[in-house]
């Protein structure tokens, strides 16, 4: 019994014996090897294809005929041999497929290599490249696509690095490797004994020919088992670290450009209410001649195109692409270069705004008739919308929740000795400027509050750079100038704002508050320890001494 | 049989350039289809096989020597029916000249060495 196909070529249906069938294929296979990359390829091959189908309709006529070994031997004898095809005098294309052949044309032993199908295509071939890649109908990777576009189109990028990535199987050969072998295990297990197999081969051919004979069989196998096994380990660990690239590379590149023209950058939750701080913001604050879409695409050159690349580089490995296609990567590079050139343009820009700097200091000497002990607190806020645990960026604030910007600065304070008999409180304003009379500007501009009553002294937890004002890296600076004898008392909430006050004890910041300090000769001490007594006994012969 | 590989190329040479002149000349008798086209060249015995034909007809046609039209056929898809252009026709009367011109020439060469002997 003999199993018989149906065909369809050139227009008609034949039935023709299995093994007939497979002389016919691997003859047609072979004639478009050799037409590959010819201008006008399809064509010929449709008319060969209708001139096998004239000659099998003289065999077979009718439906119920089954066209035969012989019969199809008889059609390629007419038709001519693969290389009657080739018109190149030299033949090279006829060798090289008769090679290929000899090496064994089989499906099962060609590697499947990821090609964009040009025949079955929607847009750029990819899924259908795909499909023919996974074996899986590329449907389902068309709804992949669509569905992943949902989430800030990822899909589209994903889709597109891939267009750029795979090229396009243009030639009948890339077509055959497109739909090369299947890839499941069983057929990476065939592989696998195949090649050992064609080694062992190659070995004992070797072990005959050569002195060589004290080997065992069974530590040789050991031998290239083993290598298999590492080669097999070094691919997976290829193939994951290409995985790791795509997500890495894909997942910072969207990020980044979601926040460059999107918004929703940074939400950063806080009582309950989520703020949206996006690059945007910080751009609205920095002070800068350039509009928002030439810094964000400078960026977008700078940092994006090495993370595409990244994600770019991962999909190669991963699907083992072997192309040059230079004229990609120098253009990314270029665009790349481009882009750094640009944003040390915008930095150097930018930091010519803070050339020059300026300092503005104002003092007030506190009643000469207040107790000894000045207590420091911290005063209540002032302004509704502000609440310390917004964005902090280093002792600086920014909020957004009125709709406008308003930067919110985090002033310093410090305990120094003074020389004369008050205590003062001093303000030191600074900003930076392009110039030092706009830098003077900024800082007159500075809004910080405080309040004295008796001897309770309550700062702010912060300045204010009125709305509209840029950050120019204006700061406040509070000094309590305090006189040997005089103490304070720092409230437990100050620890906001106090910076480095230097004390005997060289205690830290965090422990300094809740805790009365004393002016000494030596320094800042706390109060009831044995300096203390030591000082306190120094202030009040002082003290006397004033009196 | 010739087995000198040198021969075979000039052989093959010439009979694919004569096949191109050939192709037309059919042509211009009367719109041919594939089939029609080999089985005249085969009456003239110059065709050993299809293949050659194909990617001929091709380059002829992207050249802009032949056109094709689709031909209703009663059995089976319409057959692509081959047309001579005006191009093919002058570009085929060139050949007619070359070829009629070599063929003295060929002749004439041969000729004197055969005449003194007879």
């Amino acid at each position: 019994m003999k199993k018989s196909i149906r065909i369809h070529i050139g227009g008609y249906f034949f039935n023709i014996d299995e093994e007939a069938y497979k002389i016919l294929e691997i003859w047609l296979k072979k004639v478009q090897l050799i037409l590959t990359g010819k201008e006008s390829y399809k064509e010929i091959i449709e008319d060969i294809e209708s001139g096998i189908a004239e000659h099998f309709r003289d065999t077979a006529p009718d439906e119920t005929a089954c066209l035969s070994i012989d019969d199809v031997e008889k059609t390629i004898k007419i038709m001519g041999y693969p290389e009657d095809f080739d018109d190149n005098e030299e033949k090279t294309a006829a060798k090289e497929v008769e090679e290929r052949f000899a090496e064994g044309f089989d499906d099962t032993k060609r590697h499947r290599r990821l090609f964009r199908n040009p025949d079955e295509r929607l847009l750029g071939g990819v899924c259908s490249g795909l499909g023919n890649y996974f074996n899986i109908d590329p449907v389902i990777f068309r709804l992949i696509f669509i569905v992943a576009l949902i989430f800030w189109g990822s899909g589209t990028l994903i889709y597109i690095i891939l267009w750029i990535v795979t090229p396009e199987a243009k030639t009948a050969a890339q077509k055959l490797e497109m739909k090369g072998q299947r890839v499941n295990i069983s057929n990476i297990e065939k592989n696998v004994r195949q090649e050992f197999q064609a080694v062992r081969k190659g070995f004992s051919r070797w072990t005959k020919t050569d002195q060589y004979s004290n080997l065992t069989n069974g530590l040789e196998s050991i031998l290239f088992a083993l290598v298999k096994i590492i080669k097999i380990a070094l691919r997976v660990i290829v193939i994951t670290l290409g995985a790791l690239m795509i997500f890495l590379g894909i997942t910072v590149f969207l990020t980044f450009v979601v926040g460059l023209f999107a918004g929703d950058f940074l939400p950063v939750n806080h009582n309950g209410n989520n703020i949206n701080f996006t690059i945007r913001d910080i751009f609205e604050v920095l002070p800068m001649n350039l509009s928002y879409f030439t810094v964000a695409l400078a960026l977008l050159l700078t940092i994006g195109i090495p993370f595409f690349m990244i994600a770019y580089s991962g999909f190669r490995i991963v699907f083992n692409v072997k192309r040059k296609f230079k004229i990609f990567e120098f253009s990314a590079l270029g665009l790349w270069i481009i882009g750094i050139g640009a944003s040390l343009y915008i930095a150097f820009q930018t930091l010519t705004h803070y050339k020059q700097n300026y300092a503005d200091t104002k003092s007030y000497v506190l009643d000469s008739t207040a107790s000894d002990t000045v207590y420091v607190e911290l005063a209540k806020k002032y302004d509704p919308d502000f609440d310390f645990s917004d964005i902090d960026f280093n002792a600086f604030n920014v909020n957004k929740s009125v709709g406008e910007w308003k930067l919110y600065g985090r002033p310093k304070l410090t305990i120094e000795r003074s020389f004369d008999k008050n205590i003062s409180v001093k303000f030191r304003y600074k900003s930076s400027g392009q110039t030092r009379e706009m830098a003077a500007e900024k800082c007159k501009a500075i809004n910080y509050n405080w309040t004295q009553k008796d001897s309770l002294l309550s700062f702010f937890p912060y300045f204010i750079i009125p709305s509209k004002e840029k950050f120019y890296n204006q700061k406040v600076e509070t000094v309590i100038m305090l006189p040997v004898g005089k103490a304070v008392h720092l409230g437990e909430l100050t620890e906001q704002i106090i910076w480095d006050i230097p004390n005997i004890e060289n205690e830290w910041d965090g422990d300094m508050v809740g805790k009365t300090w004393i002016m000494t000769e030596n320094g800042l001490t706390q109060a009831g320890t044995k300096v203390k007594k030591k000082s306190k006994h120094q202030t009040d012969s002082e003290e006397d001494e004033d009196d | 049989m010739s087995t000198n590989p040198n021969t075979e190329n000039i052989k093959s040479q010439l009979r694919k350039g004569l096949l191109e002149y050939c192709i037309l000349s059919v042509l211009e008798q009367k719109d041919s289809y594939a089939s029609d086209i080999i089985r005249k060249l085969k009456e003239a015995e110059l065709i050993v096989v299809e293949g050659t034909l194909y990617p001929l007809l091709t380059r002829q046609k992207n050249a802009g020597l032949l056109s094709y039209r689709w031909e209703e056929s009663t059995q089976g898809p319409p057959r692509k029916y081959y047309i001579i252009t005006d191009d093919g026709r002058s570009h085929l009367s060139e050949l007619h000249e070359e070829w009629t011109a070599l063929n003295r020439s060929v002749e004439k060469i041969r000729q004197p060495e055969s005449a003194p002997q007879n």
